[in-house]
């Protein structure tokens, strides 16, 4: 009898030490995946600020060509208040939606509610890297915030020039 | 004695049993650590990947910011410091570098390279974009500011067209095959016409601004293979048909760059040899003639000269089709033919020039702040 419930009570412990171990690393699991979706979704909307003119007009948008003839459709995705019109890097500056939407308006592919991105811009002076109005900087740094349930999973920076309006272009 | 036996038995077992119960807890939890610190250090080496990729880029940001403008930027910003902090990033190192020499500052028209490294944990990223010196947009807005041209044609059209008169309105005449229609675009954003074909050729009728006593012929020019042939790569020819009248004929050969000067009597007066000019790369040739004799110079250079050489180019056999050509000769003259394979821009003929003035206008390509070579941005990752 006292083998039998020693034996029942390892084998209580092999099994929950089994699936304590496994539930550690299918959590790691979701969490990594979390991470590498939040990195997706950072990349893509610095990619999208930074193809966008530092002051002023789109340098680039193979989508806005596919759209010239129909107006249309052009109004009413200004409408939406997307990021369509946004014109200049600047007008990023404090871009935050939840569930995260493409330039476009669409929803963001695999991102639910539980998901945020956020965007700031910074402007500083070329030379002396001080902090400069965005009427008169050079250099504008932009930020991408990933959240996810309020936790911020991935925060991303990098620096625009006025000059790189033409490095970036086509 | 065998009841006691078998008791002992029995615990033996749930011992051994236990025991191999612990040790694979054990396992476990040891495998579970592993595989998660393996995963927290791939996820952390993907972090700093990324962080040194944003901010090796955002360097080239700035320095490509503080270099514009700056015609200085040879002497003044080889090295360039910008706040590690600022990129995020644990170090930063901003270099212009001369790949030709390792020196930026003995020789303007070298080309440069702007690299941008930054370190982030464990990993590096470097970004690397070519600095062009060379505008040829320069060279033709200033020629006017440098001397007065007797003929200027810059070769830039920027209409954009590809049918047969695209580039009519910068070379006022005509051009014999549509594929002239083809052009390069530099780093600085000129258009150059390219010579890919057989019979591409770009032809002005003769007139009088096309005849003086003392000149100088100027031509940028890009070919794109070694000549193989006599026959290859005539890059102009100005009265060029060989039959009566003076005339002139700059070609590459396999024996190098030839300047064939034709005399009254349509004869061959001088023949100047040079090594053939490399493909890839833009050469300004400027052909000297006149009383004081001939001098053939590249990028500003002397490479050869004659000063027995005298004749002039004011007394041609006028030709309706064989007035100005570039990149061939219609009409082949000692066995020279048409073709040409590469970028000509830039031509002009002018009052004869010294070799310090033909310099000088060699150098007014060069004078100004760099221009990105966008095609030349190439990422490294490297080992820091």
């Amino acid at each position: 009898m006292a083998e039998a419930v020693t034996s029942v009570a390892i084998v209580g412990v092999i099994v929950v030490g089994a699936l304590s171990a496994t539930a550690g690393v299918a959590g790691l699991s979701q969490s990594a995946s979390d991470l590498a979706f939040a990195e997706q979704m950072a990349a893509d909307l610095l990619a999208e600020v930074s193809t966008v003119n530092t002051q002023g007009l789109v340098i680039y948008d193979e989508y806005r060509f596919d759209l010239v003839d129909d107006s249309e459709q052009i109004y009413s995705k200004f409408l939406a208040g997307t990021r369509f019109s946004f014109y200049s890097i600047s007008q990023y500056d404090g871009w935050s939606n939840s569930p995260p939407i493409t330039r476009y308006g669409d929803p963001y592919p695999g991102a639910d509610a539980t998901w945020r991105r956020t965007a700031i811009i910074q402007t500083y002076d070329g030379d002396t890297l001080a902090p400069e109005s965005q009427f008169t900087a050079e250099l504008f740094r932009i930020t991408v915030i990933v959240s996810r349930n309020g936790r911020d999973l991935v925060t991303r920076r990098v620096v625009r020039s006025q000059v790189g309006d033409t490095l970036w272009d086509g | 004695m065998g009841r006691l036996r078998r008791r002992f038995a029995r615990r033996g077992s749930v011992y051994v049993l236990s025991l191999v119960a612990g040790s694979a807890i054990a396992a476990m939890a040891v495998g579970g650590a592993l595989v998660r610190r393996e995963m927290a250090a791939r996820t952390g080496d993907l972090d700093d990947l990324v962080g040194a990729r944003n901010a090796a880029r955002s360097l080239l940001e700035i320095a490509v910011q503080r270099l514009d403008g700056r015609t200085d930027w040879r002497t003044a910003l080889g090295t360039m410091v910008i706040d590690p902090a600022f990129v995020e990033a644990d170090a930063t190192t901003v270099r212009i570098i001369d790949l030709i020499d390792g020196n930026l500052t003995n020789n303007s028209t070298d080309e440069a390279w702007l690299v941008c490294e930054a370190e982030v944990g464990a990993v590096a990223a470097r970004l690397t974009i070519r600095l062009e010196p060379l505008s040829l947009d320069r060279y033709n807005s200033r020629l006017d500011t440098l001397t007065i041209p007797l003929v200027h044609i810059p070769m830039d059209d920027s209409s954009g067209s590809t049918t047969a008169d695209a580039l009519e309105g910068a070379f006022d005449g005509f051009y014999s095959n549509a594929g002239i229609a083809e052009q390069d675009i530099e780093p600085d954003g000129t258009r150059v016409a390219s010579f890919d074909s057989d019979g591409d050729v770009m032809r002005r009728a003769h007139d009088p601004s096309l005849e003086t006593e003392d000149g100088t012929v100027i031509i940028w020019a890009r070919p794109t293979a070694m000549p193989t042939a006599i026959t290859d790569n005539v890059v102009v020819a100005i009265n060029g048909n060989g039959m009566n009248g003076e005339g002139l004929i700059i070609a590459d050969s396999p024996a190098g760059l030839n300047v064939t000067h034709l005399n009254n009597a349509g004869t061959p007066a001088s023949l100047l040899n040079t090594p053939s000019l490399s493909p890839g790369r833009w050469h300004m040739l400027a052909y000297t003639f006149g009383a004081g004799g001939a001098t053939l110079q590249v990028n500003g250079v002397q490479v050869s000269a004659n000063p027995s050489y005298t004749d002039a180019l004011d007394n041609p056999t006028v030709d309706a089709d064989a007035g100005l050509q570039v990149g061939g000769a219609l009409i082949p003259f000692v066995g020279m033919g048409r073709v040409y394979r590469g970028d000509l821009a830039g031509f002009s003929l002018v009052d004869g020039l010294t070799n310090a003035e033909v310099m000088a206008v060699y150098q007014s390509a060069f004078t100004g702040p760099p221009i990105l070579d966008r095609s030349s941005l190439r990422w490294t990752t490297i080992d820091p």
